[in-house]
């Protein structure tokens, strides 16, 4: 593979911030096949794509949840040491309210190993968990609870992590209705 | 109906994101069948595609390859005796012209 120009390349100008007031997410022993990573890419973008869809375990599915606008962030950090480097992906929403479905939600989830599918809003969507890893909860985020004052935000922050030694876009679908049986 | 052209597999029909065109819900008979065979052609794992699909919608594409490939007749040899040999080519000799020299 060789190395190409790079313009400014934005799709209609289109370069917004933040993430969808939706993510996606399922457990990790619930998916059958993960998207493929590129194996012997020909181009750049061939190297930052995934191919292929995650289908889930017959009777599986995945999940949406509502997350506050502008709480959201999916976000990229490179880790590692000289000639070791890889990635801990984050991702950060806040959850509002305190009824009892997001509280079980996190107390199942605390410790469960996950799979989260992330919509930008640029259309783009990002995967965190593969076969060897999942993503997994990490702690509050921006602070979870019933906030100090009266104009506070009331409701569960989270903040997911997933470590991989590469980056893609993810160009699948997301099954919000369960596998058929085969 | 785009359910006659195409069937809902690996999943209960039901909604689904699409990367290609966002929330498609497989199990609205009434989502117009061009959008359905977008999501078809971009090999989307979840719709398979019916006879009548490929009768309706693929029809003219058939038909166009069809024409565009020529029709080879098979080869029957008329003898099954020994194999023609061509003559061997001979070089044909230069004739030199004697040249007489100008009054």
């Amino acid at each position: 593979m060789d190395f190409v120009d790079i313009d400014k390349n934005l799709t209609n100008g289109e370069n917004m911030g933040g993430i969808a007031q939706t993510v996606y997410f399922g457990l990790h022993k619930d998916v059958q096949t993960f998207p493929v990573k590129p194996t012997e890419p020909s181009t750049l973008e061939d190297l930052g794509k995934m191919t292929g869809s995650m289908l889930m375990k017959p009777a599986k599915r995945m999940f949406s949840m509502y997350l506050t606008d502008d709480t959201g962030e999916f976000e990229i950090e490179p880790v590692g040491e000289k000639d070791g480097k890889s990635y801990v992906l984050h991702l950060r929403l806040f959850h509002p309210g305190l009824l009892p479905k997001i509280l079980g939600f996190i107390n199942a989830a605390k410790n469960e190993n996950l799979v989260f599918i992330v919509p930008d809003n640029n259309g783009q969507m990002f995967v965190m968990g593969d076969l060897l890893r999942p993503a997994t909860y990490e702690s509050a985020g921006d602070g979870a609870g019933t906030s100090k004052e009266t104009a506070g935000r009331r409701g569960i922050g989270m903040h997911f992590t997933y470590k991989t030694s590469n980056i893609y876009e993810y160009k699948g679908d997301v099954p919000l209705t369960p596998a058929a049986s085969s | 109906m785009w359910t006659k052209c195409f069937k809902v597999v690996n999943i209960i029909p039901g909604r689904v994101h699409t990367s290609l065109l966002g929330m498609i819900d497989f199990a609205n008979p009434d989502i117009p069948v061009e959008k359905i065979q977008q999501l078809y052609e971009n090999d989307s794992p979840y719709l398979e595609i019916t006879p009548y699909g490929i009768e309706k919608l693929y029809t003219g594409v058939k038909a166009v390859a069809e024409e565009s490939t020529p029709v080879v007749p098979e080869f029957e040899p008329e003898t099954t005796g020994p194999e023609f040999e061509p003559p061997p080519v001979t070089k044909k000799p230069r004739t030199v012209r004697k040249r007489y020299p100008k009054n």
